[in-house]
């Protein structure tokens, strides 16, 4: 809306000038489409937010990482949307097996561990301890099955190549909309926060409490 | 924890702002009511689990009503909102209503719905934010 607005303003300015200089109104058409296409762009680029130890080092041991789409107003997406998004209908089609796959193993080990510590229980008092150790068995084996389906609910592609999907997607999104890549030279952004956060860095702490950084490379 | 929540909010919780800070930009409306950082833990919803931050962190709850302005239903991602520190950006570890957090960090507004929801961002100890951002409606956080 702050470019619609600017927009509008300028296209006030160009009614302006059409009055005094009729001949000169369709150059001034031209600064409210690149402001539409700036806006695009940081609506629809995607962002690789990375989670982990340090702001900058990516593919870290223990990182992770997820995506959002825009630059000002982030939505988050699972791996496998952003990958479709980019075009890679592949990468995204394992990501979510992989997904359920941790997850059947979590709710399994979930499921199997209560009646593994049932069996025990009953174990102790009916059979003098075989049965316990069998449900012992179940409670340990249905620890392990939860908690390795969790460290699989991670994207196993790794964050270098989510961020060069993410790259080149955006790059092929200026191309579209008339923008100059971002490596170039570029004229100064009336709206400075997209340029700010297209470029910048950021952290976030993970859920389980530990060190997590994360971080945006445009 | 999540009545412990909503007692605190409710006014006896202490802040680092309370009070009502309105911006509006793109038909959003945020309200910020309160920010704090007197709330060590954050339950995890329907777990009997709460994230402790990382060492050298504390939690900063930033509580707030949300509006959808336009005439269409919209949907705000809560990974829009930040806070700075130095040269990076900190967005938020957790975004939710009172009783229960976002797992999907975004939510779907109808037209003119207006929710209360809190977003919670580990910010280390000892620094405090100068503002506080969502998408592009900008607070100054006043310091008392």
């Amino acid at each position: 809306m702050g470019c619609a607005v600017s927009a509008a303003s300028l296209s006030l300015l160009a009614a302006g000038v059409a009055r005094a200089e009729p001949v000169r109104t369709l150059p001034a058409a031209s600064p409210p489409a690149a402001a539409g296409a700036a806006d695009a762009y940081a609506a629809d680029a995607f962002m690789i937010i990375h989670l982990g130890k340090h702001l900058d080092v990516i593919d870290e041991k223990g990182s992770s990482w997820r995506p959002v789409r825009g630059l000002v107003y982030r939505i988050a997406l699972t791996p496998p949307e952003f990958l479709e998004a980019v075009g890679r209908p592949d990468l995204a089609g394992h990501e979510r097996s992989r997904h359920r796959t941790a997850r059947t193993l979590s709710i399994v080990g979930d499921i199997v561990a209560p009646i593994g510590l049932f069996a025990t229980l009953l174990g102790l008092g009916v059979s003098g301890g075989k049965g316990a150790l069998v449900g012992l068995g179940a409670i340990v084996g249905g620890v392990v099955m939860h908690e390795v389906g969790e460290s699989m609910l991670n994207p196993s592609l790794p964050e270098s190549e989510a961020l060069r999907l993410a790259d080149a997607y955006n790059n092929a999104l200026r191309a579209r909309l008339g923008l100059p890549p971002l490596d170039a030279p570029q004229m100064p952004s009336p709206k400075k926060e997209v340029r700010t956060l297209a470029f910048g860095f950021a952290a976030l702490p993970s859920p389980n409490g530990g060190v997590a950084v994360l971080g945006a490379r445009f | 924890m999540a009545l412990a929540v909503g007692v605190m909010t409710a006014g006896c919780l202490p802040a680092i702002y309370k009070g009502h800070m309105t911006r509006a930009a793109d038909e959003w409306s945020i309200e910020v009511r309160a920010i704090s950082d007197s709330i060590g833990a954050v339950q995890i919803s329907g777990e009997p689990t709460y994230a402790v931050p990382p060492d050298g962190y504390r939690w900063i709850w930033v509580f707030m009503n949300v509006r959808n302005t336009a005439a269409a239903p919209r949907t705000f991602g809560y990974d829009s909102c930040e806070l700075p520190l130095d040269s990076a950006t900190v967005l938020p570890s957790f975004a939710g209503s009172v009783m229960s957090l976002f797992d999907d960090r975004k939510e779907s507004y109808r037209p003119g719905e207006e929710s209360y929801r809190r977003v919670i961002f580990a910010y280390p100890k000892g620094r405090y934010p100068a503002t506080f951002r969502c998408g592009n409606m900008l607070f100054e956080i006043p310091r008392s």
